[in-house]
């Protein structure tokens, strides 16, 4: 169906490119094209980038709804947008996607020892979970075992989730025509080779492109601070890094947990403008705890290489596995993964 | 004997299931080793036993041998301790010293003595638990116990392993998860081995003879005594491999000494293996950085910090010559094998 080969370009050329051919003519869209083409060129982010402090967004997320989002590990990947996708045809969806996971289970291509090939696929929306009225709605995929015995009703248990979603994803909605969807992150939690056949499905089936977003170190310094600049109750976990020290042949690995009052103490020590968080403050907050360090131990923590963030609000981990913990901030932790993801597509 | 059995007729069933599953554990290469250390089938019975076959029928065939010759759970015990020898790394060591009393003479040691008291006060508290010796290298008594009630039959599945050196105060454990039977196993251990005091140190591992060397403070002779001319070779080697003519002299001189001050810290033999170092920090912030943050709080910051690597001494050896620490390293983490610790708990002064 798709007359590129993707493997040849690179992702953001590929999903740029495929949209270019629909779009032969439309202005604005290549001249945002050119233009976020250019930008790419920069280093990520401007030095002075000011974020919103996750305490101002809005929490009209019904708490009860999303509870089991919370506390589940989530593998992270950027999607383009989606073609000619439909809210009201998720029940048929749901067939076709049932349909499809049997027969490749079928054909063997996807083996797990002890699965039960009685599945089912459920979509369902999301509500609530977005940034403004703008962004496309959330919408959740799930894989049950269907129950041996038809007489029964209970609901089979959950194989895999992924779900889909946008918040503030206006630079992205910019670029596309009214036929795209756009959903640029999405996170699935369960067996690896499931998440492989479901892309392989939306990909087919909405002319998309999935593609795992790992989240570098300058990222994951800017989670910590955000995330512990939000104001919590009650603390529910220590506050966490993990490091991972390149020297060899041995591998080294260092933890260095901090009670979440006094990371906050020092968070406020150094925090400024109320409501916003400067590169300024993160670099400050980080060397902070690196000189802590370095006080005692005399090792350069700055050498090494970031590999994972634990917080009372969330946690993250380079390779792209996420943890919301506080439902309270789970807008803005999906913000900015929001806005990794979207990058990454451009 | 301790913990004795009268030899059934018969093997008992439970004792034929514990001594399979030991055997199943048992890597194939590692089978005959076992078997000749445990030496309770006898040549002319393993010479029947094809070798070559696959574990399962392999284990069958030596359980039934094992029926043959009526084992008992000692003889069982035993093959369990054995297991536990060659595979030692498969447990977390603990590592304990023993304090004499004042003014206690160091009396003679008698080994079945020892064992014997040991023994006794295990059954009079417990009634029901299975203890077994073995002696190995270097005088140490490798002791095992599996633990029961007055009503319950021990659980041999979850037996707690004892190394104790006689000519030393180090005992090294590995306690079983049943943790309410430490207090009797400490008071065993001082009674019998007529002592006052057990205390645990801060020091645990996989790797029981790191431990050792490091409680012995034998790792600068422990490993082979290394060729003298060696390091000088390893610094030129050093210098002359990626040689940048631009590299000024300055800087060659840094480099030298932090291999220098990196050699005379460690020294230069291979370093004991560790897992992992933890402190516990509670420490006031100062910074040199833009002074002030933090200047009015009083109270420390409270951090855990953990090194983990499959081997930590070496990896935190290369840190300085990598660049990413200075030299000298810190003491907190040169001390380790020097204190013999690697749990620690540090506080302003």
């Amino acid at each position: 169906m798709d007359p590129y080969d993707a493997s040849k370009l690179t992702p953001r050329q590929s999903a740029s490119s495929r949209l270019k051919d629909y779009f032969i003519g439309a202005t604005p869209l290549q001249k945002r094209l050119e233009s976020v083409r250019k930008q790419a060129t920069f280093v990520s982010t401007p030095p002075r980038k000011k974020i919103p402090q996750c305490s101002q967004l809005q929490e009209d997320v019904d708490p009860q709804k999303v509870a089991f989002l919370l506390h589940k590990q989530w593998t992270l990947y950027s999607l383009t947008p989606l073609y000619k996708f439909s809210y009201t045809n998720l029940k048929e969806y749901s067939r076709l996607l049932s349909a499809f996971i049997t027969a490749e289970k079928q054909k063997g291509l996807a083996v797990e020892v002890g699965e039960d090939m009685n599945i089912k696929v459920i979509f369902s929306t999301l509500l609530g979970v977005k940034g403004t009225q703008k962004d496309s709605e959330a919408f959740l995929v799930q894989i049950l075992s269907k129950s041996q015995r038809p007489s029964e009703n209970t609901e089979g248990k959950v194989l895999w989730t992924g779900w889909f979603c946008c918040i503030f994803g206006e630079s992205l909605l910019e670029t596309v025509s009214e036929d795209f969807t756009c959903l640029p992150l999405f996170l699935a939690n369960g067996a690896e080779a499931n998440t492989a056949i479901i892309g392989t499905w939306f990909q087919k089936t909405f002319d998309c492109y999935f593609s795992p977003l790992s989240i570098n170190a300058f990222n994951l310094s800017w989670m910590a601070a955000m995330w512990t600049a939000c104001k919590m109750d009650h603390y529910m976990a220590t506050t966490e890094f993990l490091w991972s020290v390149p020297c060899s042949p041995q591998s080294l690995d260092i933890s260095y947990a901090i009670h979440p009052e006094d990371a906050k103490a020092l968070w406020d020590s150094i925090h400024k403008t109320p409501g916003e968080v400067t590169q300024e403050e993160v670099d400050l907050f980080m060397d902070c705890l690196y000189s802590h360090f370095h006080r005692h131990f005399k090792i350069h923590l700055s050498a090494t290489r970031l590999v994972r963030v634990s917080t009372s609000v969330a946690s993250a981990h380079t390779d792209g596995k996420i943890k919301i913990l506080c439902h309270k901030y789970l807008i803005g932790v999906l913000a900015y993964l929001t806005e990794l993801a979207i990058f990454q597509i451009e | 004997m301790a913990g004795d059995m009268s030899r059934a007729e018969e093997m008992d069933e439970t004792v034929a299931e514990f001594i399979k599953r030991i055997f199943l554990k048992i890597p194939m290469t590692n089978i005959m080793t076992i078997l000749k250390a445990w030496d309770f089938l006898s040549e002319s019975q393993l010479q029947t036993v094809n070798f070559r076959q696959r574990k399962e029928p392999l284990v069958q065939e030596l359980v039934l041998l094992c029926e043959e010759k009526c084992a008992s759970l000692n003889d069982a015990a035993l093959l369990d301790i054995i297991y536990i020898q060659v595979h030692r790394h498969q447990k977390l060591w603990d590592v304990f010293k023993m304090n004499k009393g004042p003014g206690e003479d160091v009396d003679l040691f008698d080994i079945e003595q020892f064992k014997s008291s040991f023994t006794k006060i295990l059954q009079r508290a417990l009634k029901n638990v299975t203890v077994s010796f073995r002696d190995a290298e270097e005088n140490a008594v490798w002791i095992r116990i599996a633990w029961g009630t007055h009503h319950t039959k021990p659980n041999q599945y979850k037996a707690t392993y004892v190394v104790y050196y006689p000519q030393t105060p180090y005992v090294f454990m590995s306690l079983s998860r049943l943790k309410r039977n430490i207090p009797l196993l400490d008071q065993a251990l001082m009674i019998a081995s007529k002592h006052h005091q057990i205390v645990k140190i801060d020091l645990r591992s996989r790797y029981l003879d790191s431990l050792k060397a490091i409680v012995f403070k034998q790792y600068n002779q422990f490993f082979e005594t290394h060729n003298s001319t060696a390091p000088l070779q390893e610094t030129s080697l050093w210098l002359d491999t990626n040689m940048d003519l631009r590299v000024i002299h300055e800087n060659k001189i840094e480099k030298e000494r932090v291999q220098r001050v990196t050699r005379e810290t460690f020294g230069d033999c291979p370093q004991p293996r560790l897992e992992f170092a933890q402190y516990k920090l509670e420490t006031k912030f100062k910074s040199n950085l833009n002074g002030g943050i933090l200047a009015d709080r009083e109270e420390p910051l409270r951090c855990m910090i953990k090194f983990s690597s499959p081997h930590l001494l070496e990896a935190l050896k290369s840190l300085a010559p990598a660049g990413i620490a200075d030299a000298p390293l810190s003491p907190l983490l040169t001390c380790i094998p020097n204190k013999g610790m690697n749990y620690f708990k540090i506080k302003d002064k």
